[in-house]
């Protein structure tokens, strides 16, 4: 099921999208529970803060930036979806726009410096091929200073934002440093450059991110990842497509989510758990 | 699972052909229903169903499955605490994942009667090591029976069998916990 090349992707879409005009209106939060994410002390249940995160992703100046580059190779859609929650949060958080760029390096396989993108083949080689735009806001140009946040310790360098040739980094290892996580904090927080690019290793690296969020997280967390990951139309019009073709109707059907793999097996193992054979799916 | 439900309609989600296999084999003899998205399958993967050379399809394969789960009654899968991917399905169905939810009954094996009030989300373990599958219920699709029943009938047949687990919700016969 390939994505389709017509209207309905970015790959054909206007470069330049319209801020969409029906945003929650833009409000202030000046209570948080988390010391740098998008997590308000205020529980809003029933993605309650979903509006919000959009309008954010929707500013009337797209100015800042968050540019955040999917390297995770061996991360499935699951691990990555908690990983780009928590660097949207991180995003809004600091008034920037999330937006996923393609790599440009690629992989071993493929040093031809072109666009690369490991959820997609096609323009724009991100996961909006598949789910909606984060924002209407378009990559910044490559003429503005940009700042690369590569690892989770040293991770400030200026220099231009071009496609094809980035700025080498120095980086140093401050594992073990007792004041890394407010080094690590600082570089996130305060930084004033107009656009940050992150790899998402680096979101994985810093587990402050996404382990142990707090209770306040969870229903924020939600509302990232259905914002994050909703899916474009010719996605849904598949989905409808299939229902039709088994007669199935929402709401009165079964879900049955079947994870078996050696690899995962021995993952779960290290963790002293046990995937559930398949067996245990059907006497559930 | 379909027994307690009343529903006869599986959408199956997996990269493994031959979990695959098993449980429409199962599904056969048991009158169930199970349709699923035609698209390559291997045993072997690090993760469901990445392919090196082709991110397009698995990609939209995993789009469609999210949306299409999103609709469901009732969700089974494994724990978040061993496939993200299950965080991602409860989001999607509109629950939250929080592992702490308040008032969290954990009770042993053997039978156990088990009544809330609302229904939510339980998990259970049928192994003697942790392998827990996770069962998310809509609650808007049981009118009838009520969705607690659906949810007691779910804990009965499960720790029945010898499985334990927890789930969310208040409890309300929690002498028979005690019990337990």
């Amino acid at each position: 099921m390939p994505p389709p090349s017509d209207s309905d992707t970015a790959a054909s879409a206007p470069a330049h999208r319209e801020r969409p005009r029906n945003l929650a209106p833009w409000q202030h939060v000046r209570a948080f529970a988390h010391p740098w994410m998008f997590v308000p002390a205020a529980i809003r249940h029933d993605d309650g803060w979903l509006p919000l995160i959009r309008t954010l992703q929707h500013p009337e100046l797209c100015s800042r930036y968050m540019l955040v580059e999917d390297d995770m190779l061996r991360a499935g859609l699951g691990f990555t979806g908690r990983l780009l929650a928590s660097a949207l949060l991180l995003a809004v958080r600091h008034g920037r726009v999330l937006l996923e760029v393609p790599q440009v390096h690629g992989t071993a396989s493929n040093h031809s410096g072109m666009p690369y993108g490991r959820w997609c083949d096609q323009p724009p080689y991100t996961l909006q091929c598949a789910f909606e735009p984060w924002t209407h806001c378009a990559p910044p140009q490559s003429h503005r200073d940009v700042v690369i946040f590569e690892t989770e310790c040293t991770c400030l360098l200026h220099g231009k934002f071009e496609m094809d040739r980035m700025p080498q980094l120095h980086t140093t290892n401050c594992t073990g440093h007792k004041d890394s996580l407010l080094n690590r904090g600082r570089c996130l927080l305060h930084h004033k450059a107009a656009v940050m690019r992150v790899k998402l290793s680096s979101i994985y690296r810093m587990r402050f991110l996404y382990e142990s969020p707090g209770d306040a997280a969870f229903s924020v967390l939600r509302a990232a990842q259905r914002y994050l990951l909703t899916p474009r139309p010719w996605v849904r019009a598949l989905a409808r497509c299939f229902k039709r073709q088994h007669g199935l109707h929402s709401g009165r059907f079964l879900s049955v989510h079947i994870r078996s793999s050696p690899e995962k097996s021995a993952e779960a193992a290290r963790s002293n758990k046990r995937m559930p054979p398949v067996k245990a799916y059907i006497r559930g | 699972m379909t027994n307690v439900t009343g529903f006869r309609q599986v959408i199956l989600q997996t990269a493994s052909p031959r979990a695959l296999s098993e449980y429409v084999a199962w599904a056969t003899t048991a009158n169930v229903s199970v349709s699923y998205t035609e698209n390559p399958r291997e045993e072997g993967d690090s993760w469901g169903g990445w392919k090196a050379d082709d991110h397009s399809t698995p990609t939209a394969v995993a789009a469609v499955n999210l949306y299409l789960a999103s609709g469901a009654a009732v969700l089974i899968s494994p724990t978040p605490s061993v496939s993200l991917w299950t965080t991602l399905l409860i989001h999607h169905l509109g629950y939250d994942s929080s592992p702490n939810a308040s008032h969290v009954p954990r009770v042993g094996g053997g039978h156990v009667a088990w009544h809330s009030a609302d229904l939510g989300e339980m998990s259970f373990n049928c192994e003697p090591r942790a392998s827990n599958l996770v069962a998310v219920v809509r609650a808007a699709a049981f009118v009838a029976p009520r969705v607690s029943l659906v949810e007691q009938r779910l804990w009965n047949e499960s720790s029945s069998g010898g499985c334990t687990g927890r789930a969310r919700g208040t409890v309300i016969d929690s002498r028979t916990l005690t019990q337990s």
